[in-house]
């Protein structure tokens, strides 16, 4: 009797067990199927792009776009990206302060550096070798370009930026932003996603637990853990007799 | 419980691993490495355009374009000094160049970014380029042996080297180069 007690007890706690574990341990096991047949399924090409769920995985930007108009061209910002007319340009640029047109280029200065663009958006030099950390990007009367480290510390470059010196010029034209064109607003978030992200990706963020955020890797520990004592009480109960109903002494 | 335990442990080791900083190190400052190259005073730089035929020369020995229209350089005595970038697998690697009479004379990895491949900072490597030169299939006069498991970081140093040598000829070519 007292057997058929313990039995009984072995089979509740697996059934508690079985239905806590159930929903982890169906999204683990579909796609843990799903992920062993990436290639066949096509799953690897397939890309992802709905807004809420590239939100969801954080690859949309929560961040604020800045946009500068240089001359016929707008300048955007978006983290630490630049786009030139909306195109992204692949050099990225660290804490950007602003874009201004120069006599016969384009500077995007970002804190530490100065991104060098032709009139097309090609990237003519990145610059490192100036004064810093900057706080403002400017252009003086003559074409060329003037950075602020503080509201009276302003140095001016050569032509060709690889000289710099301390200037006391007010006439200086400092980077302000402007409105962004809503075309250029969505290309660029349209550029910011990219391809999406592939289906397989997601597969394994989900077989991670990764894509219920912080803590999913954690729960799917859990859920396998249930899954082990599941397999435990399974066999225990099995061992000693407790088949059908669990009602039977063993 | 010691199945949790281990568990738990493994758990523990994965998001410590996953909690790793992006790889990245800087072996030595551009700063240093100019210094170093000119006797510890490094001249003024100058700039070389990567436009027209140069372009093209620069395409074909890199597999791509040129990351920038023009590039700073610094040169003294007849010898010049290039700070060049180019990517491995994912991340850019940043090394220096020191050409003296069209033989490469010094070669070190200043920054590298990727995961794999850092061996190719060691003199090991590096010091096989000293001496070599630009044949006129824009490749090295020498073969450079590689480093298991750093084929990508291997070819990319490989590149930045021809690519010293291609600028280097360039500005000895034209008596008067933009600066």
């Amino acid at each position: 009797m007292k057997a058929g007690r313990r039995g009984s007890g072995l089979l509740r706690w697996h059934r508690r067990i079985g239905l806590v574990a159930a929903a982890l341990v169906v999204i683990l096991a579909l796609s843990g199927v799903a992920l062993n047949h990436t290639t066949a399924l096509g799953l690897d090409r397939q890309a992802v792009t709905a807004p809420w769920l590239l939100e969801w995985l954080g690859a949309e930007s929560k961040a604020e776009m800045h946009g500068y108009k240089v001359g016929q061209h707008q300048v955007t910002v978006l983290e630490d990206r630049v786009f030139f007319d909306g195109a992204m340009i692949a050099q990225r640029l660290d804490g950007i302060v602003g874009a201004v047109e120069t006599a016969n280029a384009i500077a995007v200065a970002g804190r530490t550096e100065i991104l060098l663009l032709a009139e097309n958006g090609d990237l003519i030099e990145r610059i490192s070798a100036l004064p810093t950390p900057i706080a403002g990007v400017g252009v003086t009367q003559d074409g060329r370009v003037a950075v602020a480290l503080a509201p009276d510390l302003v140095f001016s470059a050569d032509e060709s930026l690889l000289e710099w010196r301390q200037v006391r010029d007010s006439r200086i034209d400092w980077a302000t932003t402007s409105i962004i064109p809503a075309a250029i607003r969505e290309q660029i978030l349209q550029a910011h996603r990219g391809a999406g992200i592939s289906a397989e990706r997601i597969l394994l963020d989900m077989h991670s637990g990764r894509i219920f955020g912080r803590y999913g890797p954690w729960m799917m520990d859990g859920a396998a853990i249930l899954l082990l004592l599941l397999a435990a009480t399974g066999i225990i109960g099995w061992l000693r007799g407790g088949r059908g109903n669990g009602t039977k002494d063993a | 419980m010691q199945i949790i335990r281990l568990h738990l442990a493994l758990a523990c080791l994965t998001a410590a691993l996953l909690a790793m900083p992006a790889w990245g190190e800087v072996y030595l400052t551009p700063e240093k490495f100019l210094a170093d190259s000119f006797a510890g005073v490094a001249p003024p730089p100058r700039i070389v355009w990567i436009t027209g035929a140069l372009a093209e020369q620069a395409k074909a020995v890199l597999g791509h374009k040129a990351g920038a229209l023009r590039l700073r350089y610094w040169e003294k005595d007849g010898r010049s000094a290039w700070i060049l970038d180019e990517i491995g697998k994912t991340e850019a690697i940043t090394a220096g160049f020191v050409i003296e009479d069209q033989k490469i004379a010094r070669v070190a990895v200043l920054e590298f970014r990727e995961s794999r491949g850092g061996e190719v900072r060691h003199p090991f490597f590096t010091d096989q380029f000293i001496g070599l030169s630009l044949r006129e299939d824009n490749r090295l006069s020498e073969p450079v042996d590689g480093v298991s498991g750093a084929t990508l970081s291997v070819r990319a140093v490989e590149n930045m080297a021809r690519l010293a040598l291609v600028l280097a000829q360039h500005v000895a070519a034209n008596e008067s180069p933009a600066s």
